[in-house]
């Protein structure tokens, strides 16, 4: 009777939305399932469509531009399709989901080059090991770091698998820019491991960020039923999905592991969220048009629809705060130059929203 | 205790029909028939709610996000409609086709029986080790083993709500500090 007489008052209050000193602002229409930004300068960006199109957008004049290219994106199925995507000294990376044959799918990382209104030479650089049938759970973030390509590599619904480091399932993998591995990747000290592989162990991570105040890397990652979390990515180190689960428990309800949320040998989330959130995409704030955001966590939410910020020192986050809530589904968060902070949300009728006082 | 709640329920679910239906109809409406057959149209509807609510409640991450909230609702207004529909169709069917109402509700007793009381073992069996976590781990003292059993997640080094956690427990969420 409980849960009813909630249902019953929640929905008479579902128009409510959080209020807060912030909102949101469209400065782009027109998108359909947009799922990853990247700036060029203040007003233009790279963005990819889960439906397989790479779009420059000029946020000023509004002019966009679809590139032609001939990756073998599956068409959006459940997580599917194209993913993110990054700009790097007339570069850009580009991470999808990829035909295999037979069914078979992976996540695949092509690189192309920006001359002028133009993307050339669109090529593959990395697909992960083995191809899976499933469709969920890709990961696919990228980031560069030192001029090394970090990219994020879901676990595809395969579990344990994870751990093995003889495959790229549920990894962080680090690549140069041509796709080959850098010497002094784990398998340099770790014979068994790929030579891409860069740390085990996740399931989901779908938010990577550099924090230039200690140049590490950050991830987020999806639990299970609870256990998303908010961790750094560290050379050789375990997560451990799915010995442990952060906190989260399967979705039928029954323990992962021994329901240990944490092991001795596993690398420590920083912050978790238990119930999940659905933590998407992060970034650390470093510009001056919000000083009260400076230095923090600025994360999206997907089953939340909320944009979050965690003040983050001395390798410890806390003070959870709500900016956005209620506005949709969040994929992803980036900033340009300006300090000004741009959302796109995960609909078939979407744009891009900019961060605004009240 | 779960299993004697467990065989109190099955034996109200069957019993209520029996009783209903081997008493002898009168002509008012209202009468003890009638009343029986009602009573057990409303456990039913309420037995079939709970499982279903719960179970969209449990799986919170993806799937009961896919159901808008209009439709929860309607579900709700759906399961107030239906045992009073029931309840006409069985109170006229009973004294046309005794025989067919007899036959089908016996097997719609078992289907439904066998679904609502099979998915509430399936979820006693996932909640146990649990629960045990609870003993073991999280019960330094009453209050806190009591907040522990009634959190929706639970593992070795803490517990959790699904929705907003009770005010004496707060000070036991403390595993981000």
């Amino acid at each position: 009777m409980r849960i009813l007489i909630t249902i019953f008052i929640y929905s008479l209050f579902i128009s409510i939305s959080y209020a807060s000193n912030y909102k949101l602002e469209k400065v782009i229409d027109n998108l359909t399932k947009p799922w990853g930004m990247s700036f060029i300068n203040d007003n233009e960006l790279f963005l990819t469509q889960k439906t397989g199109e790479i779009l420059k957008i000029n946020l000023k004049t509004k002019e966009v531009i679809n590139f032609d290219h001939e990756l073998k994106v599956v068409q959006p199925h459940w997580q599917a399709g194209m993913l993110d995507i990054l700009y790097s000294n007339e570069e850009i990376f580009v991470s999808y989901t990829e035909d295999m044959g037979n069914d078979k799918t992976s996540t695949s990382i092509a690189r192309g080059f920006i001359q002028g209104n133009e993307l050339v030479n669109l090529q593959n650089i990395f697909q992960s090991q083995p191809p899976l049938w499933d469709n969920i759970h890709w990961g696919s973030r990228l980031m560069i770091k030192e001029d090394l390509l970090y990219a994020s590599v879901g676990e595809r619904a395969q579990g344990s698998v994870t751990q093995d480091p003889t495959n790229h399932i549920g990894k962080i993998i680090r690549i140069n820019r041509d796709g080959s591995a850098p010497s002094d990747n784990p398998y340099s000290s770790e014979p068994d491991w790929l030579p891409e592989v860069f740390q085990i162990g996740l399931r989901n991570p779908q938010g990577m960020a550099l924090n230039s105040n200690d140049n590490s890397i950050y991830i987020t990652n999806h639990g299970p039923k609870g256990g998303d979390f908010f961790g750094e990515v560290v050379k050789g180190t375990n997560y451990g999905w799915m010995d442990v689960a952060w906190g989260g428990t399967d979705y039928d309800g029954s323990i992962i592991g021994d329901g240990s949320a944490w092991k001795e040998g596993l690398l420590k989330p920083i912050y978790r969220w238990i119930p999940s959130i659905a933590v998407s995409d992060m970034t650390f704030y470093k510009g001056s048009l919000f000083p009260e955001l400076k230095d923090k966590v600025i994360l999206t939410s997907l089953k939340a629809q909320r944009l979050i910020s965690l003040d983050f020192n001395d390798g410890k986050a806390s003070n959870e705060t709500v900016l956005i809530e209620g506005m949709g589904r969040l994929r992803d968060v980036e900033q340009n130059d300006s300090g000004e902070i741009f959302v796109i949300i995960d609909d078939d009728n979407s744009g891009i929203w900019k961060l605004v006082k009240k | 205790m779960f299993y004697v709640y467990l065989i109190s329920k099955i034996l109200l679910f069957y019993l209520l029909p029996y009783f209903a239906i081997t008493r002898k109809a009168s002509k008012t409406l209202i009468n003890i028939k009638s009343i029986l057959l009602f009573s057990w149209l409303i456990y039913l509807a309420f037995l079939t709610y709970i499982p279903f609510i719960d179970y969209y409640f449990e799986n919170e991450v993806n799937i009961q996000y896919l159901i808008p909230d209009y439709i929860l609702f309607l579900i709700i207004i759906i399961f107030l409609i239906i045992p009073f529909g029931y309840f006409f169709y069985f109170d006229k069917a009973i004294n046309k086709f005794k025989k067919l109402t007899l036959i089908f509700g016996i097997l719609f007793l078992i289907i439904s029986s066998v679904i609502i009381f099979g998915l509430e073992i399936f979820n006693h069996q996932k909640r146990m080790p649990l629960e045990n976590i609870c003993y073991q781990q999280h019960s330094a003292n009453k209050e806190m083993l009591e907040c522990c059993l009634n959190a929706e997640y639970i593992w070795q080094e803490g517990f959790s709500y699904l929705s907003e956690t009770p005010v004496n427990c707060k000070k036991y969420m403390n595993w981000n500090d």
